[in-house]
């Protein structure tokens, strides 16, 4: 296929894993974030971290939008899937996140009536179905998804559509970067950038990584072959004492963004004075709500939320994972009363999640070779 | 995601995923596509079509 068969040859893998400890200074230990779980899904499903030495350290950022959803948004979506009347909707992963007394899933067993949408196109169907009901959809992720729930909102809009609204937890990737390269626990030397973030945002608000920071981010697809090249572009920056935004994601990222996604998400958002992270605290302007233009659609306004900041689970180490100061596997949890089946954390939850990523992949430890 | 049928009035695309699921998937962000397109879509919205950034 297209786009994928020719970004997961093996034998360009292994050459370019052979260029990349070639490009390597003696000595010198690298240590690497990529932001997006999608990335960090991809190191470990097609074993790209097998393909390189220990001197390049890997670390997970902050760029999985269920793992850094905290307790008291999961609280307040269940305080309005219990409302009478409601169908309240959301993407498969969220059912299992935990809040402070349980899941969504748990929710709708006792009686809620949560259903899984693909899209928030799909919850605005259901909405058009039963409009005798109220119909909630729980957006959640960052700028790669905040534009579908926009133009769904536009659409609810447009048709009418009285008994639809959005429980919206959108974020955006640029202020927890900056909280991280604010964080004295950190020590980065470049970033692998979220491509399809910036598919839609563009490589340059980026920019201020290198020009403030010092740091070089290369924007990156997500077959194994773009991670390495990626790889491979920050270590060839640092050898040549360059620092710069580049772009190897090409195929699909324009250097400016997506114009249509930007002018929709001017429309239908506007930022938070601030915003809760899992792990990171509150950061200001982090996150989306929906502007006054499209007030009569949120959900937050229409039932009213506890709103209520609640505390992780002290065994639970999700915060340190995703700030990226420690490894999945050292949590004292993971693997054992955290899995799949059964998470604490969001981590272990989200298919991009660094804690289900390790598990699934069976990094249990790590151990490699230094060059 | 493969575009397999288009309503260019409604800017709605089906399209087939790589396994064969097909989803109903909005094209207002990537302009008018067409049978064949590659698109690459986030939670039901085209963000971008392959190749032509």
């Amino acid at each position: 296929m297209r786009y994928v068969d020719e970004f997961r040859d093996p034998e360009l893998g292994r050459a370019l894993a052979g260029e990349i400890v070639a490009t390597m200074q003696p000595g010198c230990h690298y240590k690497l974030m990529e932001v997006c779980g999608g990335h960090t899904h991809s190191i470990y499903k097609y074993g790209i971290a097998d393909l390189l030495p220990g001197n390049i350290e890997l670390v997970h950022g902050p760029g999985c939008p269920v793992c850094v959803i905290p307790m008291g948004r999961i609280d307040d979506a269940i305080a309005v899937a219990q409302q009478e009347r409601v169908i309240f909707t959301c993407f498969g992963d969220m059912v299992r996140v935990p809040g402070s007394d349980g899941t969504l899933l748990d929710a709708k067993a006792a009686g809620a009536d949560v259903r899984m949408v693909y899209s928030p196109l799909d919850a605005l169907r259901i909405a058009r179905e039963y409009p005798e009901r109220e119909v909630v959809f729980l957006a959640v992720g960052f700028e790669t998804t905040a534009p579908s729930t926009a133009l769904t909102l536009r659409r609810a809009r447009d048709e009418r559509v009285p008994n639809f609204s959005c429980l919206c937890n959108h974020v955006t990737i640029v202020p927890p970067l900056r909280a991280l390269l604010e964080s004295p626990d950190l020590r980065l030397d470049g970033f692998i950038g979220p491509g399809h973030v910036a598919t839609v945002v563009g490589a340059r608000p980026f920019e201020f990584i290198p020009r403030q920071y010092g740091r070089p981010v290369v924007i990156a697809g997500f077959e194994p072959l773009d991670v390495m090249q990626a790889i491979h572009m920050i270590l060839l920056q640092l050898r040549d004492g360059r620092c710069q935004v580049e772009n190897q994601y090409r195929r699909v990222v324009p250097y400016n963004g997506n114009p249509r996604a930007l002018e929709v998400l001017a429309e239908v958002f506007e930022l938070r004075p601030h915003f809760e992270w899992r792990g990171l605290g509150f950061i200001s302007q982090s996150a989306l709500r929906l502007s006054a233009a499209y007030a009569d659609f949120d959900a937050e306004r229409r039932y009213g939320v506890p709103g209520l900041r609640v505390a992780d689970p002290k065994a639970c180490q999700c915060g340190e994972v995703l700030k990226g100061v420690i490894k999945p596997w050292e949590c004292k949890v993971f693997g054992t009363a955290c899995t799949p089946e059964r998470a604490i954390g969001t981590c272990m939850v989200s298919a991009e999640g660094a804690c289900a990523a390790y598990y699934s992949y069976g990094r249990l430890t790590r151990e490699r070779q230094l060059v | 995601m493969l575009v397999v049928e288009v309503d260019l009035a409604e800017a709605l695309a089906t399209c087939a995923a790589a396994d064969g699921g097909r989803q109903l998937v909005q094209t207002d962000l990537v302009g008018p596509v067409s049978a064949g397109d590659k698109l690459l879509v986030h939670a039901g919205a085209a963000i971008a079509l392959e190749g032509s950034p």
